[in-house]
């Protein structure tokens, strides 16, 4: 149940971020809504591996690897979440560091005025 | 074997410690990188080295962390890994070279390792098997190339930068969903695991494995720039540095596609289906909207994404084709990438080369043009380079499983890009003067008169008015003449060295591709046209003498031809003479020349063997090289004319066109190597394919209705030049036609039965007729002359169509005889031209007594022309009406009787025109021709005189040659030839005629003796005016004026006017087309996420 809230909430931030992506006109809005659409896939990822009462994935007495399956959490995309989040924080990052070098070019923000390669 | 592991580590390893080195020595993170990237590449070569010792036992896979996959990822290396990584490895150590090489270069701290991460990370994208570890090398990739964009630091460049940051984050987050769902309903991420799962079976469990196998595959499509939308990585390309946009194109896409390829193996056939036709739409719509554009980076993106979007549709078929084809399909995309790789990081390089010295023009540099001409060329797919042979590995897959279409969008989007890249290269090697579109005849404004001037034209005056003309006449161009000095200040050999490294490669793989493909025919013999012109031009570069270069070559070309005719019979001994030895004797006069005329020599010697070569080629594929061979380097002879850009452009694109067209045939038509072969009874074609191949024929003679491109490049080429192409090379494609002679007795249509060769043989009458009448109306001496090449051999088609024993001798005759007398021409022309400095007929006069062996070389070339007895012209037509009537071709007949009739108007003017009448002022200290001219006309001379007067010499080995074909139709007695309709005896006509001839003259002399008066040439009263335009008031100006109003309409430039149309239509497509890409980032990204909803749609089967 909780796992498809997470999953349902993710895909509603996904399409936030979608949305956000193709009708804001401020750069910085723009990228914002990446963060968000980032942030969806990220819950997503985590709603994917998680198993409910499971306990953490470590191999012990407790846990042998015989009752593994069904009883604990999936650890893998709890890595693979990292990964991404530390990814789309570098991207970001590179985004806003363009937004500020084309505000210096183009002294404006609008996406929309930003067109001067085409055809 | 060295574990992949080390790539990873030591790049990751060196990225980071970079800064630190930077402490050291401001060039020591370069020296540092330089070597990395060596040692990424040895690591590669020494894996295919390995690999291909012991293919069996390989791929390999490497774990890592001690773990087996899935529980760790795990990196694998095989052929195809090791292949892929020796290029981009290479291509990466050429960048580095190329940025720490070039001038001023700004190659330091955070570029450097931005660079090496690029690196890495594409070598982790060919080697890793995980999926989500790919995507962590994308990143890597993609963020690398985000901020190695803007590293110019330019207005555009950011603005470039920020939309593919958009494009690419959308992509992976498409990716990213996608993985995470397939890892849930698969429980892996080891892509060996889940493709040995039973997928369909899953599929039924889980209905949305297929849509998450989707999203992945469009996120890594997305990054490979599909056309519609693909307008963000277009602007990439554009605005960053030309060495930027190098590394995205060679490096950073070919890790994408190579990844590509990799998840291929999870997608079912539909959706290989999809990617298929994603990557063909791309291809040829690139291409097309690249036609349109003009700023260069621009349309090399375009180029780019087009080479990209060939490769993603081979990766799709290769799902879909069976195992055997799927793997031959492969290994062409594998060539097709490194050739990509190589040549448009070179072209990037160049572009940015041109930019540093401010480069407008390269005529005069010709190891630029040398390297420009090589990467234009791989890309394009001419032989001898890579993509050639993998276009032709392609092609012949496609056409063995019937996709047709496919082909036929591979070949049109490959005339495009020839197109527009050679567009670009006739705009940078043309000369000042040239206006690049010059197709027809240029009256010059002629000589300045003020009002004050009456009569005599002054002589000083009008001397520097010629000489002003003069230097837009057709001349060598002197291409290693002193330049600017401050040009050669900004000059950095050394980088240029590296851009050459890269075209070494491309020959070299090429070259070895070339041996490899023809190895199995035995051909290995075509590829000496390569090896001659790459020799010739490295002696050109070296400075080799001129006369010492053409003495070796002309040995070269004899002994080549010794060893050739000697295996040859029949009607290929025929064409072996007439392509061997008639470009033998022409190359005579290129003595001529004294200083050194660059790549001349070796473009003339590899054209003639090419012509060679044919004759001797067993296979389709053999046959085809020859031809584009020959093609390609008779464009590039026809560019060396000093106004023939435009001409050369066009040729080349008429001819790639009809060789294309004639490709789709011979796969139409596998039993075309039978054809070579001398096999008679092969099967009957389908009438498609019979005529692409005859209209790569018809091209290649200048048929009517494929003519245009013709006048120009006979006429703007060098006077050599032209005398080679029209008297020898457009007899190539009645070679075809011989050759391929069984083909066109199939019926035109399906139920009735006439055979094709009667189209033909109209479509030989009325070029017969209309090149007549074109030539009848030219000021300018060379296109008189192109015309006229084009009627004759109008005739030969005609004759050719007839397919009896008669008309394939006279299409025979006719086409040795023209060699003859159309060399005459020329190279007497040549000689008139050498010496006058002007083209225009009106502007001569006269001649008969400064240069009389000229004016009897043209007087008797003209005889034979026009097909009046005494000469070998008389017995071609007599040979010509006789086999007509024999077939019942009577309205035929009468079409070519009315077209020589008119082919005499035009000779007449010809001579009357440049020898008599007066001689002009500034002619008259001229002196004859040299002597370089005049022996090739006085041993043609003599043969024809031979031949005239024994016709039996000519006609004898024509018709043994042709015997086998048809029982036989003409009876020789002594040398009198008998035919159903009369008989010909070459001595009693030349008897009778210099008899008809000798008798009035005597007579009048006799009788005129008393009253006839010498006058002086200015004895003449002049009127006072002297109108604005004086040419007009020269008898020779528009000769023919009243003919010209008699026929109105009918000189319309029907052909001209639909070409010039197909052109625009193209253009302004391509024009429309490109108005998606509006420049707005945003734009962008709804295209990006529409495109990926159609295709999902489309998977789908609809809502």
């Amino acid at each position: 149940m909780i796992t498809q809230l997470l999953i349902i909430l993710g895909a509603a931030l996904i399409l936030v971020g979608f949305w956000g992506v193709l009708t804001r006109k401020h750069i910085v809005k723009i990228i914002i809504s990446f963060s968000i659409l980032d942030t969806g896939i990220h819950l997503i990822m985590v709603g994917i591996g998680y198993i409910k009462d499971g306990s953490a994935p470590i191999i012990d007495q407790e846990m042998p690897v015989s009752r593994l399956a069904g009883n604990v959490v999936d650890p893998i995309p709890s890595a693979l979440v990292l990964t991404a989040i530390v990814i789309g924080v570098a991207v970001t990052a590179l985004m806003l560091s363009y937004a500020v070098q084309l505000y210096t070019f183009y002294k404006t923000v609008s996406i929309e005025q930003i067109k001067e390669l085409k055809w | 074997m060295v574990s992949p592991l080390y790539i990873l580590g030591i790049g990751l390893g060196i990225a980071f410690l970079l800064p630190l080195f930077e402490k050291l020595g401001k060039k020591i993170p370069r020296i540092i990188t330089l070597i990395t990237l060596m040692v990424f590449t040895l690591i590669a070569v020494s894996w295919v080295v390995m690999i291909s010792g012991a293919v069996d036992k390989f791929p390999v896979i490497f774990n890592t962390i001690g773990f087996k996959a899935p529980f760790a990822i795990s990196l694998q290396v095989g052929l195809i890994e090791a292949l892929v990584l020796v290029m981009i490895n290479t291509a990466a150590l050429l960048s580095g070279l190329f940025l720490s090489l070039r001038k001023d270069s700004h190659w330091e701290g955070k570029q450097i390792v931005l660079f090496l991460t690029l690196v890495i990370g594409v070598n982790g994208l060919v080697l890793t098997r995980d999926l989500f570890n790919l995507f962590v090398f994308l990143e890597i990739v993609s963020i690398s190339m985000y901020a190695l964009i803007a590293s110019n630091d330019e207005k555009h460049a950011y603005e470039a930068g920020f939309k593919y940051l958009i494009a690419g984050s959308i992509a992976s987050a498409f990716y990213l969903i996608g993985v995470i769902y397939l890892y849930r309903f698969t429980g892996t991420l080891f892509i060996d695991q889940i493709v040995a799962m039973d997928l369909a079976a899953l599929q039924a469990t889980h209905p949305g494995l297929v849509f998450a196998i989707a999203l992945i595959m469009l996120g890594l499509l997305i990054e490979l720039k599909p056309f519609p939308s693909n307008g963000w990585a277009i602007d990439a390309y554009e605005a960053s540095d030309p060495a930027v946009s190098a590394m995205i194109s060679a490096v950073g896409a070919s890790g994408v596609v190579f990844a590509f390829y990799k998840i291929s193996s999870l997608f079912p056939p539909e959706m290989a289906e999809i990617v298929v036709a994603s990557g063909a739409v791309t291809f040829v719509f690139s291409q097309l909207v690249g036609l349109r554009q003009k700023r260069v980076r621009r349309m090399l993106g375009y180029s780019s994404v087009g080479q990209i979007g060939i490769i993603v549709m081979i990766i799709g078929l290769q799902r879909i084709l069976k195992i055997d084809d799927a793997q031959m399909i492969m290994s062409s995309a594998i060539i097709l990438l490194g050739n990509h790789i190589f040549s448009k990081a070179g072209l990037f390089w160049l572009s940015d080369i041109f930019d540093q010295e401010q480069l407008r023009r390269v005529r005069r540099r010709p190891l630029m043009i040398v390297l420009f001409g090589v990467f234009l060329g791989s890309l394009a797919g001419l032989p001898p380079f890579p993509a050639f042979w993998a276009k032709w590995r392609m092609i012949t897959v496609l056409a063995e499983s019937d996709k047709l279409f496919l082909i036929i969008i591979i070949l049109l989007g490959s005339l495009f890009e020839a197109g527009y890249l050679f567009r670009w290269f006739t705009t940078l090697l043309r000369d000042e003067s040239d206006p690049g579109d010059i197709h027809e005849e240029q009256i010059p404004e002629d000589i300045p008169v003020s009002s004050s001037q009456t009569g005599v034209v002054s002589s000083t005056r009008a001397l520097a008015a010629l000489a002003e003309n003069a230097g837009s006449v057709v001349e060598e161009l002197p291409v290693l003449s002193v330049e600017d000095p401050t040009a050669a200040e900004k000059r950095n050999p050394v980088v240029l060295a590296v851009v050459a490294i890269s075209s070494v490669i491309v020959i070299a793989a090429g070259v070895l591709l070339g041996a490899e493909f023809l190895r199995a025919s035995n051909e290995l013999l075509l590829l000496i046209p390569v090896a001659v012109l790459t020799a010739g031009i490295l002696f050109d570069l070296l400075h080799l003498p001129h006369r010492i270069h053409l003495i070796l070559a002309m040995a070269g070309i004899s002994f080549y031809s010794y060893r050739i005719l000697m295996g040859l019979d029949g009607i290929y001994l025929v064409f072996g003479i007439l392509f061997l030895t008639g470009s033998l004797i022409q190359m005579i006069s290129l003595y001529v020349k004294k200083s050194l005329h660059f790549g001349l020599i070796p473009m003339i010697t590899a054209l003639i063997l090419s012509l060679g070569n044919l004759l001797i080629s067993t296979t389709r594929l053999g046959f085809f090289f020859s031809w584009e061979m020959m093609t390609v380097l008779s464009s590039l002879l026809i560019l060396r004319g000093r106004k023939a850009s435009g001409a050369g452009l066009r040729y080349l694109l008429f001819s790639l066109g009809g060789a294309y067209s004639m490709l789709i045939g011979l796969m139409l038509y596998p039993d075309f190597s039978l054809l070579l072969q001398g096999v008679r009874d092969v099967s009957t074609p389908p009438v498609l394919a019979v005529f692409l191949i005859s209209i790569g024929a018809m091209v290649k003679m200048g048929s009517l209705g494929l003519h245009i491109w013709l006048p120009g490049a006979y006429a703007e080429a060098e006077n050599e030049i032209s005398s080679l192409l029209s008297s020898v090379v457009s007899k190539a494609g009645l070679f075809l036609l011989f050759v391929t002679s069984s083909l066109y007795l199939i019926p035109l249509l399906p139920s009735g039965n006439i055979p094709v060769s009667v189209l033909l043989g109209w479509i030989g009458a009325f070029t017969a007729l209309a090149g007549a009448f074109f030539a009848l109306f030219q000021e300018d001496i060379k296109y008189t002359l192109a015309y006229s090449s084009m009627g004759q051999v109008g005739y030969m088609l005609l004759a050719f169509s007839l397919m009896t024993h008669l008309g394939w001798v006279t299409s025979l005759y006719m086409a040795v005889t023209h060699l003859l007398f159309k060399a005459l021409l020329f190279l007497a022309v040549a000689g008139v031209l050498y010496r006058t400095k002007t083209r225009m007929m009106y502007q001569m006069g006269g001649l008969i007594k400064r240069m009389p062996i000229s004016f009897i070389t043209v007087l008797l070339s003209i005889i034979a022309l026009s097909g009046v007895p005494p000469l070998t012209g008389f017995g071609g037509k007599w040979l010509l009406y006789t086999a007509l009537i024999e077939k019942g071709w009577y309205l035929q007949a009468g079409v070519a009787m009315f077209a020589s009739a008119i082919a005499f108007l035009y000779l007449f003017r010809l001579i009357h025109v440049i020898f008599l009448g007066q001689l002009k002022d500034e002619h008259r200290a001229m002196k004859e021709a040299p002597i370089g001219f005049l022996i090739p006309q006085v041993v043609g001379m003599i043969v024809i005189m031979l031949f005239s007067m024994y016709p039996s010499l000519l006609i004898g080995p024509l018709q043994r040659a042709v015997t086998p074909f048809f029982s036989e139709s003409i009876i020789w007695e002594g040398y009198t030839v008998f035919s159903t309709l009369g008989y010909w005896n070459g001595n009693a006509v030349m008897y009778v005629t210099i008899g008809v001839f000798i008798f009035p003259l005597a007579w009048l002399l006799l009788m005129q003796r008393k009253h006839t008066r010498m006058v002086e040439q200015f004895n003449i009263v002049f009127a006072a005016e002297r109108p604005d335009r004086p040419e007009t008031t020269h008898f020779g100006y528009n000769f023919f004026a009243h003919y010209r109003r008699a026929l109105g309409m009918y000189l319309t430039p029907w052909a001209t006017r639909w070409w010039t149309g197909v052109v625009t239509l193209t253009d302004s497509l391509g024009g429309t087309m490109r108005r998606i890409y509006t420049g707005n980032g945003q734009t962008y990204a709804f295209q990006i996420i529409l495109y990926g909803t159609v295709l999902l749609l489309l998977l789908r089967g609809g809502f």
